[in-house]
């Protein structure tokens, strides 16, 4: 028995290391028979590729101290410092320090912004013809209290999980606030993203998971307590409008709560739908995949796929099309928009292109969208691949059939990760939707005493491609046809304007059309409002359950999808959600009053 | 034999994702442990996570667990960070392997860091890994 496990895996192993070296050749999947065509890229981005000067190696210069002597390598140029907390890397740290033998920070930690990057960087700036050059913090200003209040937990290691996965943060906010105290020269600040999840603790030797929110709103305890300075007049000089310039105006709304513009959102902005087909799917039907933008399009065309690989997708050896979204996802395909915290609340403009709460359970649009899910859930094309969660409600996809196509929001190509080296081709089926996700927020200290040249390099970062994707993927990067073809280092995102970088997977979205997307970009109805049920008396729990499970009702009773949402939707009308939703329609109304 | 035939179908799955995420992060580790070795591994990719570990006791052998366990972040499409928890821990089988697979409405997985625990005949150790996408 273990001799032939060892065979296999040898064999398996061999096989493995072949495909990684030879990726581009024709797959060898025997289900089902759908050759594989890599298509050509051709390079129409050149000519929008950033016209920055190769990086020269030259030598650094460093202190007695042994550190970067930015004054020997830049002179007579100003510094401007860059707070950021790099929460991975200090979290290895402490990690370390419950080993038998912890290595010191000095020796256990590596910055995530190298000294030769550094250099680069700077260099890079000054190329520019700027007066500035950029001091990323050492992370070591911040850990050493960390790791004091670390060790001081001793073997308690409820609180150690604990302190790990939601106080940590705070020590940077109060780092940060020490800085300004002391008037220690601060200029750029990362805000920590929002993050939440779970981690689990032991009571009386049973397991017991905890879900947290460590970070709610990204850069909030920062506007709250004076750490970031308000830019509006920056941001609205006639001499530099380009930053302004570059968001639509519903973007800056996002800061009408704070009374002032307190930095600028990295959120990911904006998103459309894609729907990526199967190359050689495309080349057998002869598609013109550009016509395929709407989901009854997308539906039509499976009926023919359908009608010729029925065996294989009913025998589970094909999936038709693969899950990645969440069930409400794709109402957004018919405009509708549902609450991302609360899922009992969805929007969409009405006949006269008002903002509305609606009851989507009764809206044309998504009856028909979830009618369509359903007959392919049915019919197999999703596979039999959907899990229920133990509340009833359907959940994650867990599918290994190769898949002939999917939808994400945002440019996502899963080729590399599909049990094929098959290509798929994204096209469009929304318009790009803008986020109105508070997060990643990266703004200008408030106590800077560099306040205009903070600015000027706040808005280079967020309209200079080169500045982002070098410190993403290092000095040697390379973009060619629109690619960068290596690993990224995401825990230097903090450091980076999101929607700048370029992508490192085929289909990714193209930073050329960035501009384009914006001018065109889909305003949610609800964008910016934040609905207020304190003190609403509903039963907001049993309501929310319900809409969780009519969302799902397409995946879990695809036969009989409307005589169950019927049912749904009487249990609703019970419980008061069409007053429910009139209380929030009025909050909208009064919140589109009290725009500017 | 119920174990073997577990463990067989285990180290498949990380085999096929091990080829799946020939882009993935990963870092690993092989070392003695008591009467034998004891090896783990940790392979971050877009869609998949993976977290093994392996024990190759030298005969006669009486007692064995194997542990993992440890957390995943993954990244939406707003850039909204989560971070899950997993375990896996079993006796008397020389492997264990956690797999994670991305949730719905979630873009990729952007690191994960992975406790291993071993025990051979008597003699145990624990390890840590780390891993980035």
């Amino acid at each position: 028995m273990k001799k032939s496990i060892c065979i296999i895996l040898i064999i398996l192993l061999l096989s493995s290391l072949s495909s990684c070296i030879n990726n581009n050749e024709v797959n060898t999947s025997t289900t089902p028979s759908l050759d594989a065509s890599p298509s050509l890229v051709t390079d129409s981005y050149a000519s929008l590729l950033p016209t920055h000067s190769t990086s020269v190696d030259r030598s650094i210069k460093y202190d007695t101290e042994g550190n970067l002597d930015y004054q020997a390598m830049w002179p007579e140029k100003k510094m401007l410092v860059w707070l950021y907390f790099d929460y991975f890397g200090i979290l290895q740290y402490i990690n370390n320090l419950d080993n038998s033998n912890p290595k010191p920070f000095s020796e256990f930690y590596t910055s995530i912004v190298s000294d030769e990057l550094i250099v680069a960087y700077n260099d890079y700036l000054i190329s520019l013809g700027k007066d500035y050059v950029i001091r990323f913090i050492r992370q070591d200003a911040i850990v050493d209290k960390i790791a004091e209040d670390y060790k001081a937990l001793g073997d308690d290691n409820n609180a150690k999980q604990y302190f790990k996965f939601t106080e940590i943060y705070a020590y940077y906010f109060e780092f940060m606030k020490d800085m300004k105290n002391s008037g220690i020269q601060a200029d750029i600040i990362s805000s920590i993203a929002n993050i939440k999840g779970t981690f689990s603790i032991k009571e009386n030797d049973v397991t017991v998971q905890v879900n947290y929110t460590a970070i709610e709103e990204s850069g909030a305890d920062e506007i709250n307590n004076d750490l970031l300075l308000d830019i509006t007049d920056f941001l609205l000089d006639d001499e530099d409008k380009k930053l302004y310039g570059l968001f639509p105006d519903e973007y800056w709304s996002l800061f009408d709560k704070y009374n002032g513009i307190y930095g600028v959102y990295n959120n990911e902005i904006a998103s459309s739908f894609i729907f990526y087909l199967r190359n050689d799917i495309i080349n057998k039907y002869e598609v013109n995949i550009s016509e395929l933008d709407t989901i009854d399009e997308i539906d039509v065309f499976f009926d023919e796929i359908f009608d010729d690989y029925k065996t294989e997708i009913t025998s589970s050896d094909l999936m038709l099309i693969r899950k990645f979204l969440d069930y409400s996802a794709y109402n957004e395909l018919a405009g509708i928009i549902t609450d991302k915290s609360n899922s009992t609340i969805s929007y969409k403009y009405d006949a006269d292109n008002n903002p509305a709460v609606i009851n989507r359970f009764k809206d044309a649009d998504y009856l028909q969208i979830n009618k369509i899910l359903a007959k392919w859930a049915a019919r197999g094309y999703f596979n039999t691949s959907i899990v229920y969660n133990t509340d009833g409600s359907a959940s994650a996809s867990i599918a290994f059939a190769p898949y002939i196509s999917y939808i994400v929001p945002g440019y996502q190509d899963y080729s590399n990760d599909s049990s094929d080296d098959i290509q798929y081709i994204p096209v469009e089926i929304s318009r790009y939707i803008l986020h109105d996700s508070r997060n990643k927020l990266i703004g200008i200290a408030s106590w800077t005493k560099n306040g205009e040249s903070a600015f000027d390099f706040l808005s280079t970062l967020f309209t200079d491609p080169h500045l982002s994707n070098l410190i993403y993927y290092g000095k040697n990067y390379k973009c060619e046809n629109g690619l960068v073809k290596q690993n990224g280092n995401y825990s230097t995102s903090v450091l980076t304007a999101s929607h700048m970088l370029y992508p490192n997977r085929v289909g990714e979205k193209r930073i050329s059309d960035f501009k384009d997307a914006m001018s065109d970009a889909y305003i949610p109805p609800n964008y910016g409002f934040e609905p207020d049920i304190t003190k609403m008396e509903y039963e907001f729990e049993e309501i929310s359950r319900l809409c969780k499970e009519a969302d799902s009702l397409w995946a879990t009773h695809s036969d009989n999808f409307l005589s169950e949402l019927e049912n749904v939707i009487t249990q609703l009308d019970a419980l008061g959600y069409s007053r429910f939703l009139q209380d929030i329609n009025k909050q909208l109304g009064q919140y589109i009053e009290s725009k500017p | 034999m119920k174990n073997k035939k577990l463990f067989s179908i285990l180290l498949f799955f990380i085999l096929l994702f091990t080829a799946l995420s020939v882009f993935a992060g990963s870092s690993s580790f092989s070392e003695p442990l008591g009467s034998g070795y004891w090896s783990g591994s940790l392979s971050v990719g877009n869609l998949v996570v993976t977290a093994e570990k392996n024990l190759d006791p030298i005969p006669p052998t009486i007692n064995l667990s194997v542990g993992v366990s440890g957390t995943v972040w993954f990244v939406d499409y707003y850039g909204n960070e989560y971070s899950s928890n997993y375990s896996e821990y079993q006796d008397y089988v020389d492997g264990v392997a956690a797999v994670l697979i991305l949730p719905s409405g979630a873009r990729t997985f952007t690191r994960a860091d992975s406790y291993h625990y071993g025990y051979i005949n008597g003699s145990c150790d624990n390890n840590y890994l780390s891993a980035s996408n």
